[in-house]
């Protein structure tokens, strides 16, 4: 044997003994697979990238497509139906301690003076003062609202001819198709204390899948000249007491705890004061009821000289 | 699976010979811009939120940066937490591990934390499109700049799961 070949035998063998998988055509081969995993990784993930984006295209083509097919799907419920008189009797005789326990509810907009820089219009009706109420029937907030004012102001006369109404279903970020009533369609309120003006700007019907809203009732001028001076940016719900004192906006913090419920099942949770319902709707007639004292100067007095109701009716003088 | 160019990179030392300069990490830069972009418009969200402030947005037709940011979605559920600011930890999160990449460039860990940590982000960013598109029917644009940051940092990540250059493989 040459010194030669002597010589690549031992490299063969101390490649062995290193672990090495052969001589040195197989070092070859595996220089040969190192070059072509150095290109391998030289290249970028076109694939993967490409499926993420793939992914998220197709969903949001599936999102607009499940969007469209939901949205043309929403049936508007528009129908007007005579509040029966037992719903109207149950929400008109809420309990004195159910009330006070409530208190002030969960409201987060409570009635306010308004300031004088206003120059409000004097708000009157044959000789009594005018509670004005401007409101939308799509609007899902009025829909709360009006809850609040019927029991409110149940203390001082008597409602009739209430309808009941939902709110739009399109509202869906605020809360859709909620029970409530309207008071439009021929609602009316008597009391030897206050008059009540009640007033929907816009009715619960749209053509454009909740875009717009057809208009129903116009304003008498007084009123107008109130919720556009006061309420600048002609948000519903508005309550004017007499120019003295409003209501911007709703006074609930959420519409949610009517989602899902129909007249009756609100009616029912209106006599359980820890509930949703109670603390939003009970809470808002409790500052109605003490924003018309103030108005009454404190009449009837089996209402207004409720210590609850002086506390609200305190709060709400000392506001600005 | 790791490409086995990237043996020795769980321990943070670089495979190239030493003394060899750290390759530039533009890759791990335009992730830390990403972050600190998506860090301004979630900072900018969560003042208006406190603050009350108007909104910088269209509000009418399909539009409305008000009607999202103002519906029960932009909450955290069950609290009064505005969903901008875990977007804050997101992108405060993602910032950190885009600068430990400049730090570390040849810490593989840290690019796949960054993909995960992102694909974690995406997750959240398609419920909040479906919110967006089925649930309120309304686009909010400064929450679509906010989603079209995280994908641009998902697919920078994955990109970035392969070697950048020859300095990151074995010689």
């Amino acid at each position: 044997m040459s010194k030669k070949s002597m010589a690549a035998r031992r490299q063969m063998q101390s490649d062995k003994l290193a672990g090495k998988p052969g001589g040195g055509r197989q070092q070859a081969g595996s220089r040969g697979r190192g070059h072509r995993r150095n290109d391998r990784s030289g290249k970028r993930p076109w694939g993967l990238i490409s499926a993420v984006v793939g992914v998220v295209a197709v969903f949001v083509v599936v999102l607009l497509l499940t969007e469209s097919t939901l949205n043309s799907g929403l049936q508007q419920d528009t129908q007007v139906l005579a509040a029966p008189a037992s719903l109207v009797k149950s929400i008109t005789t809420i309990p004195l301690k159910t009330l006070e326990a409530v208190k002030g509810g969960s409201i987060g907009n409570s009635p306010l003076n308004i300031p004088s820089s206003y120059k409000a219009a004097a708000l009157s009706q044959g000789g009594l003062p005018e509670i004005a109420y401007v409101g939308a029937e799509y609007c899902p907030y009025c829909a709360l609202e009006r809850w609040s004012v019927i029991i409110g102001l149940s203390h001082f006369g008597t409602w009739s001819d209430l309808h009941l109404i939902r709110s739009s279903v399109y509202e869906t970020v605020v809360g859709a198709s909620l029970a409530t009533f309207s008071f439009a369609h021929g609602a009316n309120f008597t009391s030897p204390y206050v008059a009540f003006v009640g007033r929907e700007f816009q009715s619960n019907v749209s053509t454009d899948q909740g875009q717009s809203y057809k208009t129903l009732q116009s304003l008498p001028p007084a009123v107008a000249t109130a919720f556009t001076s006061i309420d600048s940016n002609g948000g519903y719900p508005f309550l004017d007491y007499a120019g003295r004192i409003a209501t911007v906006g709703s006074e609930a913090k959420s519409v949610l705890p009517l989602q899902g419920l129909d007249w009756s099942q609100v009616a029912k949770d209106l006599r359980n004061p820890t509930s949703k319902v109670a603390q939003e709707v009970l809470g808002g007639a409790n500052y109605v009821t003490a924003a018309t004292c103030i108005l009454t100067d404190n009449k009837p007095g089996k209402v207004c000289d409720s210590a609850m109701i002086q506390k609200l009716r305190q709060k709400v003088e000392s506001s600005e | 699976m790791l490409p086995a160019d990237f043996g020795a990179e769980g321990s943070g030392r670089p495979p190239t010979a030493e003394g060899t300069p750290a390759p530039a990490q533009p890759g791990a830069i335009v992730l830390a811009v990403l972050a600190v972009l998506g860090l301004g418009v979630a900072g900018y969200l969560t003042s208006v939120h406190y603050a009350h402030t108007p909104l910088a947005c269209s509000s009418s037709g399909t539009i409305d940066c008000a009607k999202v940011l103002s519906s029960v979605y932009s909450l955290v559920p069950g609290t009064s937490i505005p969903v901008t600011l875990p977007g804050i930890g997101f992108f405060l999160i993602s910032l950190a591990l885009a600068l430990a990449q400049l730090w570390r460039p040849f810490n593989y860990g840290l690019r796949q934390a960054h993909a995960a940590w992102a694909g974690l982000g995406m997750l959240t960013v398609l419920y909040l499109v479906f919110v967006e598109l089925v649930e309120l029917r309304v686009i909010c644009l400064w929450c679509t700049s906010f989603h079209v940051i995280i994908l641009i940092t998902l697919l920078m990540t994955l990109w970035r799961l392969y070697p950048q250059d020859r300095a990151l493989s074995r010689p």
